[in-house]
């Protein structure tokens, strides 16, 4: 098997109040293609920040982050804002959905963007989470929940290579954060996606192929 | 003294935190201060200086003499021009050195002339003359001035008239030289007598000739400069306050949440609504002063023209400089802190109003849920309701301020409606094909809420400054047209003697550089128990193919020379809403069994005057009003030969050079003011512009914080900064765009009702409306221009250093 994502030597410090705080150092791993992962850790242990390396949008201070053959902080702001855009896509702990557009195009933007919008799949997706009754509704009009199901229903609809997600589960009841495994599984089975779950939810993490621990600023398999 | 700790660590501290906001609350309200101040100094100048200059004691000449450098002349020099013959009067005026409000004027009651218009009005008819001679004590003034000179214990005997003018008060000239502290001074000379023809004396003394022309319509037209100005001052006030607007409720929003934890902690309502309403008049104040600062600036620098202007107009001695009270500077102070106090006031009701636990809307969520919100609608629909109601009643000029300010309200309310109205069509009625196209749209429709005040100030100032520069261009334009209709002859002559005149009118017909010779008379009558001017005039060829008229009935000229037609000038026409075939009758108060009447057939531009006046044969004329002679020609002459005709007349029929009035000087002192009123109105509005512009950039970077955040989930999903800015960019020009097209007709409304209106109801005529596109698209233009400047500013900064802002808001803290 090909290692789809290989970090290499990656450290990463924050400087907050004049003080540097060391989040990782000297990481290492790599992750197959079209395998499913899942990032546990602490809170506060550097889920998301891995997550936020791993797609372009935070930088390292040392290290190297491939995806494919794409070296990602080894190109400019806009090839890599350009292979995001059409390689990746993430689930944001806090949903991050476009405020001025409402459900449905919400769902649609970021496949249309890249012109591989499927309209059955959507429908899939659409019907799968539960979401036909809100497509009218602008974000700020419907719950924490709801929201993250939009989130979660607009990153699966483009196929992407590498889908990050970010707690995609951390709001939602049993029965949603099944529905939600099973949008994963098909992305995985269906379109031959790799996918990588930062998540505290032993449920979610059990069906994954890889487990992957952050301690002490160091990530271990399980 | 908990106020003070509140006001301390809270109130102040939010500014300290945001120190930009607080520079732009400031420069809000100091541009603002600074326009409005600037043209009421202007005002309260000009007025001063051609209030005192309107008092020509000695001689109805237009001729005075003064020193070259406007220095107040040495009494020496009236002994010097005395002994070479020359007809002189001394005059010494100024404001009471411990009074500025009261002028005193000081007269030689030996050299003053007897023959002048003030001398037989003020001293022959009531026998005041010798009595002032031998007292030297005499201070003529009218009774309220009196009752303010009382309390100063001046040591005068104080004489009641009411032939003088509020606040000025008439002395012997060595009184007033120890009055005002200026003893063996003279302001200036008046003429009692024709000038002697050896002028080299003048300039060995350092002293000129100048014109004055304290004519009535002039006075007029300088006073609807001033109209116009202070209506243009309040407009810009108004454009300014909306940057302050902005910016103070943002404020105002960012601190709910802490207001809240201070009631909880609680403290009063009281003490918090204390507390702010101490920050506002605070910094109002203080922001004020630096605008009462600059506005100073402003109108030294701009009071050379106007004052040049006005000196030209009344031959007044205005210096450039500015006088300035303490009483000024609090008056003009006034302005910005109650302005700020009626801006935050939605904001000041809330705090009194509000509970505990309320839950205050936080801002983001007003941000958002605006798209819904239709309220302002009904508003309108009163606005205009109310508009048309005062449209339908007469005329006033109060009712006229009010419309323009309704105008103003009810286009600022409507300006976002349109701008969501256009939006959304965009949005339901095109789809297009690229997801960012369509959320470009969408996104532009709530971008609306976020600088809707910005552009409001834009459409409003853009508005201002169009219809404004169409006024006076429109004014200008007919006016030198009107002028040149209406001075039909190069040459007009006046004298005071019949003779004189018999023999003008007789014999100067034969002089070869004549070519015709038209009399003209004048007298007062009344109608509807108000004053009226009546002209008699020879409608002959000349008149007919130049008399400037707005509306006429057939045959008009035939009616007037033939029957009992009479024209009307527009003044008349509004006044008592007399119309085309109208029969009306008007009243010699001499002998009241002498009526006249008439129909009218013509309507006439009489700009510049102010009494309303009807035009009619002179046949007609001697019949009903009086038998005297014409005293007046207007006199056509060959060109070029206005010099060799006017020393004619001089020499033969012995009138002053003052009495033989060139036309075309007159012209071009009318087309100067309104140069003058053009060059200063047009460096207010751009001024003004570019408030409004800066109004864009400060809520711009007020806003940034959110608008970066708002953006971030495109940024997330691989849409580069450079992208989005461009997007930003290409956004704010589109509300721009769509927010100049809307301030066009606003403009020309404003100019509308300026022109039809305000002219009517305060002067009496009604400016002819005129379209000027170039000159619009020259200020959409400079506007477009300074607000990509403004906005490309603020965007780029945005976009600069937001990788760390937009991360930010995917963490747990966020
Ligand atoms: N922008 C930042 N500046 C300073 N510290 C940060 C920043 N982002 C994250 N951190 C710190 O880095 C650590 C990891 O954060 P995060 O990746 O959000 O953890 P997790 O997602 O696992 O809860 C935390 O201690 C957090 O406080
Ligand atoms: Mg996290």
């Amino acid at each position: 098997m090909v290692p789809y994502l290989v970090v290499k030597k990656l450290n990463k410090d924050f400087e907050s109040s004049g003080e540097s705080f060391e989040v990782f150092k000297d990481l290492n791993f790599e992750i197959n293609s079209n395998t499913s992962t899942a990032l546990i850790g602490e809170s506060g242990s550097g889920k998301t920040t891995l997550i936020h390396l791993i797609a372009g949008l935070e930088s390292p201070d040392s290290g190297t982050i491939k995806i494919g053959d794409f070296d990602i902080w080894k190109y400019s702001e806009q090839k890599r804002a350009n292979f995001r855009l059409n390689n990746i896509s993430i689930i944001f702990q806090q949903y991050n959905l476009i405020p001025s557009l409402n459900v449905l195009s919400n769902i649609n933007f970021h496949s249309q963007l890249i012109k591989n919008y499927d309209q059955n799949f959507r429908d899939e997706l659409i019907n799968l989470l539960g979401l036909s009754k809100l497509l009218k509704k602008y974000p700020e009009e419907i719950s924490g929940g709801q929201q993250q199901r939009v989130a979660i229903a607009r990153a699966i609809l483009t196929k992407p290579k590498l889908l990050l997600a970010d707690e995609p589960t951390g709001n939602l009841d049993e029965e949603n954060s099944t529905k939600v495994t099973n949008a994963f599984e098909i992305l995985q089975s269906r379109y031959n996606s790799t996918i990588v779950i930062a998540t505290h939810s032993k449920k979610l993490a059990q069906n994954l192929n890889l487990k992957l621990i952050i301690k002490n600023k160091k990530i271990n398999k399980i | 003294m908990r106020l003070f700790d509140i006001l301390i660590m809270c109130n102040f501290k939010h500014w300290f935190r945001k120190p930009l906001q607080l520079f732009f609350l400031f420069l809000g309200i100091s541009l603002a201060t600074t326009l409005w101040s600037s043209i009421q100094l202007i005002n309260t100048q000009a007025k001063k200086s051609y209030e005192s200059a309107t008092l020509l004691i000695s001689s109805n000449q237009n001729k005075i003499i003064k020193s070259v450098n406007n220095e107040l002349i040495a009494f020496g020099s009236f002994a010097k021009l005395r002994r070479n013959k020359w007809p002189v009067t001394p005059i010494l005026e100024g404001g009471l050195p411990n009074n500025d409000q009261i002028k005193i004027i000081g007269v030689d009651p030996f050299t003053l002339s007897k023959n002048s218009n003030f001398y037989k009005s003020f001293f022959e008819k009531k026998d005041r003359y010798q009595e002032f001679l031998i007292n030297n004590r005499l201070a003529f003034a009218s009774p309220e001035t009196i009752n303010k000179i009382l309390k100063l214990n001046l040591n005068l005997e104080l004489v009641k008239t009411d032939s003088l003018v509020k606040n000025l008060v008439l002395v012997d000239i060595s009184i007033a030289e120890n009055l005002l502290n200026k003893s063996g001074r003279i302001t200036r000379f008046e003429l009692t007598d024709r000038i002697p023809k050896d002028r080299k004396i003048l300039t060995e003394i350092g002293l000129e000739i100048i014109k004055t022309k304290s004519s009535d319509d002039l006075k007029q037209l300088t006073r609807s400069f001033h109209l116009n100005l202070t209506a243009f001052g309040f407009l810009g006030f108004i454009v300014g306050l909306f940057i302050v607007y902005s910016t103070l409720n943002l404020s105002f929003e960012q601190r709910k949440s802490a207001f809240t934890t201070l009631r909880l902690m609680g403290i009063s309502i009281k003490t918090l609504f204390l507390s702010t309403l101490l920050e506002i008049i605070l910094l109002s104040s203080i922001s004020g002063l630096v605008g009462v600062f600059f506005g100073h600036i402003l109108a030294s620098f701009l009071l050379p023209d106007v004052a040049s202007t006005i000196g030209n107009i009344y031959g007044a001695n205005i210096k450039d400089q500015l006088v300035f009270s303490v009483t000024e500077i609090i008056i003009a102070l006034l302005m910005p802190i109650f302005g700020a106090i009626l801006i935050s006031t939605s904001f000041l009701i809330q705090i009194y109003k509000s509970e505990p636990l309320s839950n205050y809307l936080p801002f983001l969520k007003i941000y958002f849920n605006y798209y819904k919100n239709f309220t302002s609608i009904p508003i309108i629909f009163i606005l205009v309701i109310l508009s048309v109601i005062i449209l339908l009643s007469p005329k006033e000029l109060f009712l006229s301020f009010m419309l323009i300010a309704i105008l103003i309200l009810s286009s600022s309310l409507l300006l976002p409606l349109f701008l969501r109205l256009i939006l959304s069509l965009i949005n339901n009625s095109i789809k297009f094909k690229n997801p960012l196209i369509t959320w470009f749209f969408r996104d532009t429709f709530k971008q609306i809420r976020r600088i809707s005040l910005s552009l409001n100030a834009l459409m409003l100032s853009i508005a201002v400054t169009i219809g404004v520069d169409n006024m006076v261009k429109s004014f200008e334009e007919t006016f030198s047209i009107w002028l040149d209709k209406r001075l039909i002859t190069e040459m007009y002559v006046r004298t005071n003697s019949e003779t004189v005149a018999k023999k003008i009118s007789m014999e100067t017909e034969k002089e070869e550089n004549i070519i015709d010779i038209y009399p003209i008379i004048e007298t007062e009558s009344y109608f509807d128990n108000s004053k009226i001017s009546v002209v008699g005039f020879k409608p002959k060829k000349i008149y007919i193919d130049n008399w400037p008229i707005v509306h006429k009935s057939v045959d008009m000229w035939k009616k007037i020379q033939k029957f009992n037609g009479i024209i009307i000038n527009e003044q008349f026409h509004y006044k008592f809403g007399t119309n085309i075939g109208d029969e009306i009758q008007t009243t010699d108060l001499l002998n009241n069994n002498n009526k006249l009447k008439s129909v009218v057939v013509g309507i006439y531009p009489d700009y510049g005057n102010s009494i309303p006046q009807i035009m009619i044969s002179l046949e007609r004329f001697k019949d009903y009003y009086s038998n005297s002679f014409p005293n007046n020609f207007a006199v056509d002459v060959k060109k070029g030969s206005f010099n060799n005709v006017s020393e004619y007349i001089q020499n033969k029929y012995d009138i002053l050079e003052t009495d033989i009035i060139n036309q075309k000087t007159i012209k071009e002192f009318s087309k100067n003011v309104f140069e003058k009123t053009f060059t200063v109105t047009r460096s207010l509005s751009d001024a003004m512009i570019i408030i409004a512009t800066l109004t864009l950039l400060t809520s711009l970077v007020s806003l940034s914080e959110i608008r970066v955040i708002n953006l971030s989930p495109l940024w997330a999903l691989g849409i580069t900064r450079g992208s989005l800015l461009k997007i930003e960019f290409a956004q704010f020009l589109l509300l721009i765009l769509i927010t100049l097209f809307f301030a066009i007709p606003v403009g020309l409304l404003i100019c509308f009702l300026l022109t039809n209106y305000l002219n009517i109801s305060a002067f009496g005529w009604k400016l002819p409306f005129q379209y000027y596109p170039a000159m619009w698209g020259k200020t959409l233009f400079v506007s477009l221009i300074c607000c990509i400047i403004s906005i490309a500013l603020p965007t780029f900064l945005m976009f600069k250093n937001s990788t760390s802002l937009m991360v930010k808001r995917y963490k747990n803290e966020c």
